[in-house]
């Protein structure tokens, strides 16, 4: 309360100071650690780092984020590859990729296949051998042994037979660990896929973790973009970073149209009710402090932020800019030389700060960081406008004098029209009338709304890339799918031992046709307790004689090794050329082992779920089936906290106007809230979590109209700023609704008509008698 | 007696005429017979099979046995998928459809021993060698094929993973139409001979019934 007995220019001297302060701040931060920009769409939400499970998943989405595909084709296998030697050649140049591969060495041939076991090779069963040795079966031994020696141009028998006779090692590699066999190697080496009469060379881009950040995105992709061509010749991409540079180019487009008309407008509008060019400058400088004051609250409290943030930032200057309105419809009938010029309308923008400061700060309870990130940008940004309005204005009246001797005949004509609208509605029972409205509203609401928790439909993709990832899908045929299992175990070989228990599990699956089929390292490393089972099994087997038709067929006398000390451990494995190409399925983080089972062909996700889920130490990773039941919690979660800040308001109101005054200036906006919903759901047929985070600015700016109203009374200068500030912010979230990202489009639709209505209902508030404030 | 001298005639001449109606056809057969084939792609042409069934002999001689692995089967083909069954010395069954392998296997279920079919997710192509010799459908993306004599086409794999598993693959036909032989070198000279002897150019409703996956 000192500050109100301060000169305009001690004023002035303190914005400048805290302006400077938090300018230097600024300036610190980004030397020291400049905030990164990224377009991750998978990390939504906020980090669980007490989570052991969520951290490995972390770990194993990263990793899935930093390879990008690249298919190079042509009718002409030789022409493909000379296209794709040119293209590897010219993207390993490029700044911020870590590696282009077309050739793969690591996948290994039957005899590297054979030396990743060089030593072991009798104590390895495959589940059907050992089956056929566990029941004692000669026939299906030999059964097993004769497929082998029979098949057509293999070699594993004429490889193997010398090292293990029984044909138990030739019969544990008679398989394949690619998940699908559509692609070829071709004589050179390259990894290429036949489709519709091309030939596809594939190529892979690995990425570092970052390259999600907008900026290293954008840089690798222009990059890419600058590698010439070759005519005739199809290139199809998709990986993260394409996502990422789509997402920051039609941000940004975005940013610049949404905000720069939008910001037009409220410039225009400004311009015709205070007929100034100051006005304009003041306020145009105001929205850039204001901006300045969001990106300093971001750079203190976050390394990184979503781009969707810097769209949602947009919203900023419709609220920003009401402080604006505000203080020169004051000032246009205040004279300059007055000593606190702002002191009538002072408390009412304190309090109109804290209702909305309050309402976005509630956004923090949910764990989404998108939301965290609006909510400090907003407070931030709001409390920089405040601080310009309330200390630098008074100077700039002081010399600038936004006095005028008459207002626009617009607002008073609106006022008298809106005056007379509300009359004709309103009788003598108000309250029971907004309360039937915000009732039947809710009614409405629960009845026609669908609500839709889908991540994917957040975001909308250009549909080139669409194009091209299921052009990739096509081409490169079954891919596994995103869901998967995580196993945790304190040693490597309890989680082997844990997770050869799952493999019946898993093995039944893809019997009832669940799954298509499934990658597990178990199914290739066996844990040492097995092995010894397995190579127990083989000598038993010899000395009863389970070999003697193989060994009267080979005309030589089977042998099995005894194994009691070597045995193979993943440390080994892992190193070998397959273990290489399984090392992904592993993971060691702080001192526990994580194993990861891969799935392929999912027929029946929620019957794979519910199987899955009574495992012990494993977790069933549905990334977008968790994200979806994580976000209707948040809705609801979000629908409580709509519901706390309600009452909260309630209860300052009546402090401060008494309960009636209290209960309309508060269902106001939320019957404006219920109406505006049922629009969105009308329009959009599902709406989702953005719709219900636009009731908080609903909200917020509804008890804004609500306190200048029960303050002021249905004065014409209310009706004015009320006036300005609805157009202003239908501006900005009207432009938001154009938007091409569904998240923000919603979010931008439901205040649009929330605001519109709080705008025409608020002065409702002025009809009920009792209690403070003034009433007309 | 001349009612029996013109029946003799009679008879004779009308052996005559078979006689030289068997010629005749003899002259036809020779017409399309391997031997008239002067160009690798009329025996890759000859070789092609849309639909059939044949027997099959097979024998493995592997460089470190003294006697060779035999087996015997039937394959059937129909619209470029092969079934291919061994029935001795041990029965199994493998398809290949859509260059996908399945093989039979047999499961205990509560009702008995029910007979399924597993994909074969393999690591050599065998699904492209075992097309290719049994349909003839040689698909010059995959094989470099050359001419080797009139009854013989040799094909080299292109595509490495096989490459390193087979080193040639022979076709010829044989003296008798329905004849085909394949002789398979791998990597280790090991050599793999197959006869098959076409039963049949047409496939029962079974027959095609087997080609499907329960």
């Amino acid at each position: 309360m000192m500050l109100t007995n301060l000169s305009s220019n001690k004023k002035l001297l303190i914005w400048c100071a805290q302006c400077l302060i938090f300018i230097f701040t600024l300036l610190f931060l980004l030397v020291t650690e400049p905030i990164k920009i990224n377009a991750n769409l998978t990390s939504l939400f906020t980090k669980q780092t007490d989570n052991s499970w969520y951290a490995a998943q972390q770990k194993i989405n990263a990793g899935a984020n930093t390879k990008q595909i690249y298919l190079i084709g042509h009718k002409e296998l030789l022409t493909a590859s000379q296209a794709a030697e040119a293209f590897i050649k010219q993207a390993n140049n490029i700044s911020g990729v870590d590696g282009v591969v077309g050739k793969l060495s690591i996948i290994p041939d039957q005899t590297t296949m054979i030396n990743s076991y060089q030593g072991f090779e009798h104590q390895l069963l495959s589940p059907e051998f050992r089956q056929s040795l566990v029941d004692n079966d000669k026939n299906r031994t030999f059964q097993l042994q004769f497929e082998l020696i029979n098949q057509i141009g293999d070699q594993l028998v004429a490889n193997t037979l010398q090292i293990n006779p029984t044909l138990s090692f030739a019969n544990y590699l008679n398989r394949s660990p690619f998940p699908q066999n559509k692609i070829v190697l071709s004589n050179d080496g390259y990894l290429t896929i036949s489709h519709e009469k091309l030939t596809y060379v594939l190529v892979t881009l690995n990425t570092p973790e970052g390259a999600l950040n907008v900026n290293v995105a954008k840089s690798i992709v222009a990059q890419l973009n600058e590698i010439k061509k070759q005519e005739g010749i199809e290139y199809i991409r998709t990986g993260g970073i394409f996502y990422s540079d789509d997402a920051s180019r039609t941000a940004q487009t975005e940013m610049q149209w949404l905000g720069g008309l939008s910001m037009l407008a409220t410039l225009l509008l400004i311009y015709l009710s205070y007929r100034r060019i100051s006005a304009v400058i003041t306020t145009l400088m105001l929205i850039s402090i204001s901006g300045l004051y969001g990106i300093i609250g971001l750079n203190i409290f976050f390394v990184e932020v979503n781009i969707l943030t810097m769209v949602f930032a947009v919203t900023l200057v419709g609220i920003a800019v009401d402080y604006s309105f505000h203080s020169f419809t004051e000032l246009q009938y205040v004279n300059p030389k007055k000593r606190s010029p702002l002191s009538t309308i002072r408390i009412s923008l304190l309090l109109s700060f804290t209702t909305t400061a309050l309402g976005y700060a509630l956004l923090v309870v949910v764990p989404i960081d998108l939301f965290k990130q609006i909510a400090v940008f907003t407070i931030f940004g709001l409390f920089g406008a405040l601080v310009t309005v309330l200390l630098l204005y008074p100077a700039l009246h002081h010399k600038l004098d936004f006095s005028r001797t008459k207002s626009p005949v617009l607002y008073k004509q609106c006022n008298l029209l809106h005056k007379r609208l509300l009359d004709r509605l309103m009788g003598k029972s108000v309250i029971p009338l907004v309360v039937c409205c915000v009732f039947a509203g809710f009614i409405a609401d629960m009845l026609f709304i669908d609500f839709s928790d889908n991540p994917k439909t957040f975001y909308q993709v250009s549909s080139a890339l669409k194009e091209n990832e299921t052009q990739v899908k096509k081409v490169l045929g079954q891919k596994f799918d995103n869901q998967y299992l995580l196993i945790k175990g304190q040693t490597p070989q309890a989680l082997l031992e844990q997770e050869e228990l799952l493999l019946p599990t898993l093995n039944q699956l893809i019997d009832d046709n669940v799954v298509g089929s499934y990658q597990a390292i178990s199914n290739w490393l066996p844990s040492i307790k097995q092995q010894k089972m397995n190579n127990s099994l083989l000598v038993n087997a010899n000395k009863n004689g389970q070999f003697s038709q193989l060994s009267a067929l080979l005309g030589t006398q089977v042998t099995v090794k005894q194994v009691t000390d070597d045995f193979l451990t993943p440390d080994i494995w892992l190193t070998s050329p397959l273990g290489k190409m399984f090392k992904h399925l592993w993971l060691e983080d702080e001192g526990t082992v994580y194993s990861v089972i891969r799935f392929s062909g999912i027929n029946d996700v929620t019957t794979l779920s519910n199987r899955l889920a009574s495992l012990e130490q494993s977790v069933f990773v549905d990334t977008l089936a968790d994200a979806e039941r994580d976000l209707s919690r948040f809705r609801q979660v979000m629908l409580i906290v709509f519901a706390i800040a309600f009452v909260a308001a309630f209860f300052v109101f009546t402090i401060r106007y008494g309960w009636k005054k209290a209960l309309v200036g508060v269902l106001v906006p939320v019957m404006a809230f219920s109406i505006a919903m049922l629009v969105s759901g009308l329009i959009q047929t599902t709406v989702n979590l953005f719709n219900v985070a636009a009731g908080l600015v609903i909200l917020a700016l509804g008890l804004d109209y609500s306190v200048f109203y029960a303050e002021h009374g249905f004065a014409e200068s209310i009706t004015q700023t009320t006036l300005m500030s609805a157009c202003s912010s239908i501006f900005v979230f009207a432009m938001l609704g154009f938007s091409s990202t569904p998240a923000v489009a919603s979010f931008g639709q439901t205040v649009f008509v929330g605001i519109v209505i709080t705008f025409l209902c608020s002065p409702i508030i002025t009809y009920i008698s009792e209690g403070k404030g003034r009433n007309d | 007696m001349n009612r029996f001298l013109i029946a003799l005639i009679t008879i004779y001449f009308s052996c005559l005429s078979n006689v030289f109606a068997q010629d005749v056809a003899v002259v036809d057969t020779e017409q399309v017979k391997p031997s008239s084939v002067q160009n690798k792609t009329k025996v890759i042409d000859a070789f092609k099979t849309e639909q059939g069934i044949a027997s099959f002999t097979q024998e493995k001689h592997f460089s470190f046995l003294s006697t060779p692995i035999k087996s015997t089967g039937v394959i059937k083909i129909n619209q470029g998928n092969v079934l291919w069954q061994v029935n001795t010395p041990v029965f199994s069954k493998l398809l290949i459809i859509d260059n996908q392998v399945w093989q039979q296997a047999q499961i205990k279920t509560q009702y008995g021993i029910d007979e399924i079919y597993n994909k074969v997710a393999t690591h050599a192509s065998i699904e492209t060698l075992i097309n290719t010799i049994f349909t003839g459908n040689i698909d010059e993306e995959q094989w470099d094929a050359s001419y080797k004599n009139e009854h013989c086409v040799a094909l080299k794999p292109k595509d490495t993973v096989l490459s390193k598993a087979i080193l040639t693959l022979e076709l010829c036909l044989d003296e008798i139409a329905t004849i085909r032989h394949v002789e398979i070198t791998d990597a280790q000279k090991n050599i793999t001979k197959i006869q098959l002897t076409q039963t049949s150019t047409t496939l029962s409703e079974n027959d095609v019934n087997e080609f499907i996956i329960q």
